[in-house]
């Protein structure tokens, strides 16, 4: 039987934009399995990458209860969250978000020299997933040297480097060409479910929907359940 | 520091290799600024503690006469027939000493030898042996017109196995054969200064036109001593007055006080546009990478690694601007030396030596500044980077929505600052610690009113500018106004330099005026006659009669008017005396403070 490893438990979330609030999520209840590939689809500000924020810790929920592998995030400090972050989570951002003062190599080992965790087999790993992603030759290279797609590569492999239990993924294709994007959506599906990973992907992608085991939308504040044909 | 968060920041650096130089040179000159006025102050202090103990020695007090010195009968007097043993004469003044083309003025310093024992340091004096075995004393003593130089000046003047030295005094030139120069390592204080010309009291009065005249004579007053202060003064004629050489030497730091006032308020006016320029240049630093910032904490780079980053930059960037501000406050400390010395020895008093010595204390201090300064203006950007919210970091328009909401409450806090700083101001008094920090209050409100006035202004002139440039104008207003958060810390940082530069500049200009004025009214005649010289020994230089008579017999002089300064020393300390002999259109020069210029001129006249 496959454990929950995301719960939310009575979330609800407000935010304030140009001085007027805005709910979110209203008393939402959702579980998210281990090894289980979810996408979230809705409309443009409905609040999708909002919750990608609220599982990975960046942001806090206004009430109700985030759980990460039974670990509340509620209970956390800031710095509790960031550690939390670093560890269990790998986040592949739609503009990439490679730092561009650090070279491929150090981008991709990021996660692991922010907790002094890099060591030899660390850097073995990062060539192999380099060497799968076909970017090995783009190591010594600066970010702005590289296309999108081997740049939203480079952000897959970062999110993986630490072996972390959950990816979340937000929008990963919405920067690349038709092609490329399927290119780079057939590796990430391949390497985590390779690695037995939980993805939460946000995207407007159909293809990706054909892929994911569960598709979830936000309506009324709410998380609901679409079937993969609706 | 995190390894790969350094290697972030120096990529950064090398990307932005003028910023870094940029960020660099502004603190470098602060430091610059600051150290060098303070190496100009402490040298000149220095040399003018150093040349007054040389020469004062082991004096204790000091008998003074008149502008024209005390009669040599009454030294001795004192001693035959008070008994007074020490007791030791000495004959001093200003000569303007030229070789060639080179010229400068050195002080002639006349003793007795036998009497100085108890006062200054002649051993090797004594020992140093001149031609024919003959010792370099015994030819000072018994040789007409000879004198000993210090060895660095004699070396300047090719001097340094003896010669004849032409020298200006009292407006007339006169020979001085130099028979030897004086080692300043033989551990003799008096061989320690520069530009001292050592002779006997003879030659001394020949050189500085006084015959049978001394400049002082010096008293050393102990516990053993036979007189006491109170004996002594029994003994002394009217116009011969004790005075106690420290509080002497107080009345002439006095003197040069308010000059030393100047400098200090500088050096603080350049740490303070300095201290501002390095936080400027750090929050400009931070603001420019806040979405880089939002991407690393997003990845899991903890607040405490951020602020590290900040901070380590800022301490690697302040040592490496100390480091250059150092270098380049000791090459300007040279120039300005010359300038300040200069300055104070017109003004006020000769300095002999004023080479520029590098204080320890200013070093360290000016190293301390510039660190500690740095770093401390890198906190606060380094806490606002720290603190950055990485879903928001990464948005721009979340912090300009911020920065506009946040510049409401900084204009408020802003001309809050500007009331304290009146405030401030008028119950300042002559406080210089509370006008500085006025100043830094009333620098602190303008950089808080900036976003809000360009938020204005360029409100205000979008319209303009639209109409004179089309959308290119309108962009432009655009711009600034949404990017508030990078261009008011530059608008701010460009306000101060500015401000400073216009500040300085009215400074000046206004004591240029005043001097003008001055000039204006109390120079109102064609031409000057004075006698040639140095310009510290004014007492010594008189124009001689018989010169006086010939400029009045020209046809083309109309009317002369005649004036003599002499410093006369008072209890109260060294005071300008000036002596006018005046034509009436010269009356227009003066302004008097108070009572009518009338009845002011008409008692003079009856004097």
């Amino acid at each position: 039987m496959t454990l929950p490893i995301i719960e939310f438990q009575g979330l609800s979330k407000t935010y304030i934009e140009a001085g007027r609030s805005h709910l979110v999520f209203n008393q939402v209840d959702t579980i998210i399995k281990q090894g289980e590939f979810t996408v979230l689809v809705g409309k443009s500000g409905s609040g999708k990458s909002t919750l990608l924020n609220l599982i990975s810790g960046i942001d806090c929920a206004d009430k109700g209860v985030i759980k990460i592998k039974d670990q509340s995030l509620s209970g956390m400090n800031e710095n509790q969250r960031t550690l939390f972050r670093r560890k269990n989570i790998g986040f592949v951002f739609q503009n990439y978000n490679l730092i561009p003062t650090l070279s491929i190599m150090d981008n991709l080992l990021l996660p692991l020299e922010l907790t002094g965790q890099i060591n030899e087999a660390s850097i073995e790993r990062a060539h192999d997933l380099l060497d799968k992603l076909s970017v090995k030759d783009r190591s010594n290279y600066f970010p702005d040297k590289l296309s999108g797609g081997e740049q939203q590569r480079i952000a897959i492999a970062r999110a993986l480097i630490h072996e972390p239990e959950i990816i979340l993924a937000d929008e990963p294709t919405g920067n690349l060409d038709e092609e490329t994007g399927q290119n780079v959506l057939s590796l990430l599906d391949e390497l985590v479910r390779e690695a037995g990973l939980t993805m939460v992907m946000v995207t407007h992608s159909r293809d990706v929907i054909g892929l994911a085991d569960r598709v979830l939308t936000i309506r009324d504040c709410k998380l609901v359940e679409l079937d993969s044909f609706e | 520091m995190n390894p790969v968060l350094l290697r972030s920041s120096l990529n950064f650096f090398g990307r932005h290799p003028w910023q870094l130089f940029l960020a660099i040179l502004g603190i470098a000159l602060g430091v610059a600024v600051a150290v060098s006025i303070a190496l100009v102050k402490s040298s000149a202090e220095e040399s003018f503690a150093h040349s007054t103990q040389t020469i004062v020695g082991k004096t204790t007090h000091r008998l003074v006469g008149g502008p024209d010195g005390i009669d040599e009968s009454f030294y001795t007097k004192l001693r035959v027939e008070y008994g007074l043993r020490n007791i030791a004469p000495i004959v001093s003044g200003y000569v303007k000493a030229t070789v060639g083309e080179h010229g400068e003025t050195l002080i002639l310093l006349g003793t007795d030898p036998f009497a100085e024992g108890d006062f200054r340091e002649y051993s090797k004096l004594k020992e140093e042996q001149a031609d024919n075995n003959v010792s370099v004393l015994t030819r000072l003593l018994s040789e007409a017109n000879t004198a000993i130089l210090d060895q660095k000046t004699a070396e300047r003047f090719s001097l340094l196995k003896g010669g004849s030295l032409k020298v200006l005094s009292g407006g007339q030139q006169k020979s001085i054969n130099i028979l030897t120069s004086f080692d300043s390592e033989s551990g003799d204080s008096i061989y320690n200064l520069e530009n001292l010309l050592l002779s006997d009291i003879s030659t001394a009065q020949e050189i500085l036109s006084m015959p049978g005249r001394l400049s002082h004579i010096d008293v050393l007053l102990e516990e053993r001593s036979p007189f006491d202060e109170h004996d002594l003064r029994k003994l002394l004629p009217g116009e011969i007055e004790l005075l106690n050489a420290a509080s002497q030497n107080a009345s002439l730091k006095q003197m040069t006080s308010a000059f030393h006032t100047n400098l200090t308020a500088l050096s603080l006016l350049a740490l303070l546009v300095g201290m501002f320029l390095i936080f400027n240049t750090m929050t400009f630093l931070v603001v420019q990478r806040r979405t880089l910032i939002g991407k690393l904490r997003a990845l899991g780079a903890s607040r405490t690694q951020i602020f590290f980053m900040i901070s380590f930059e800022a301490f690697i960037i302040g040592t490496i601007a100390t480091l250059l501000g150092l270098i380049l406050g000791i090459q300007l400390a040279q120039s300005l030396l010359m300038i300040v010395g200069r300055t104070i020895n017109e003004l006020y008093y000769f300095l002999p030596d004023t080479s520029l010595a590098l204080n320890a204390g200013i070093l360290i201090k000016g190293s301390l500044l510039g660190v500690f300064a740095t770093v401390i203006a890198a906190i606060p950007p380094a806490l606002e980077a720290a603190g950055v919210h990485p879903s928001q970091a990464m948005q721009r328009s979340a912090l300009e929505s911020n920065a506009r909401t946040l510049s409401a409450r900084a204009s408020l806090g802003g001309l809050c600052c500007l009331i304290a700083s009146l405030v401030l101001i008028q119950l300042s008094g002559s406080s210089i610690a509370q006008g500085f920090t006025a100043i830094f209050i009333i620098i602190i409100g303008f950089a808080l009113l900036t976003p809000m006035l360009t938020l204005l202004s360029m409100t205000l002139l979008k319209p303009l500018l639209g109409k004179l440039l089309g959308i290119n104008g309108r962009q432009a207003c655009d711009s600034v106004s949404s990017s508030l958060s990078r261009t008011t810390a530059a608008i701010a940082a460009l306000m101060i330099s500015v401000a400073t530069v216009i500040g300085i500049g009215l400074m000046v200009n206004n004591f240029r005026f005043s001097v003008n004025h001055w000039l204006e009214s109390m120079l109102r005649a064609d031409l000057y006659v004075s006698v040639a010289g140095p310009t510290s020994s004014a007492s010594n230089n008189t124009l001689d009669i018989t010169s006086l008579q010939q400029i009045k017999q020209l046809d083309s002089v109309h009317e002369v008017s005649t004036v003599r300064r002499i410093q006369i020393e008072a209890t109260t300390g060294r005071t300008d005396l000036l002596v006018y002999g005046l034509n009436k259109r010269a009356y227009e020069g003066f302004d008097f403070k108070e009572k009518a210029a009338d009845d002011i001129w008409q008692a003079f006249e009856q004097l």
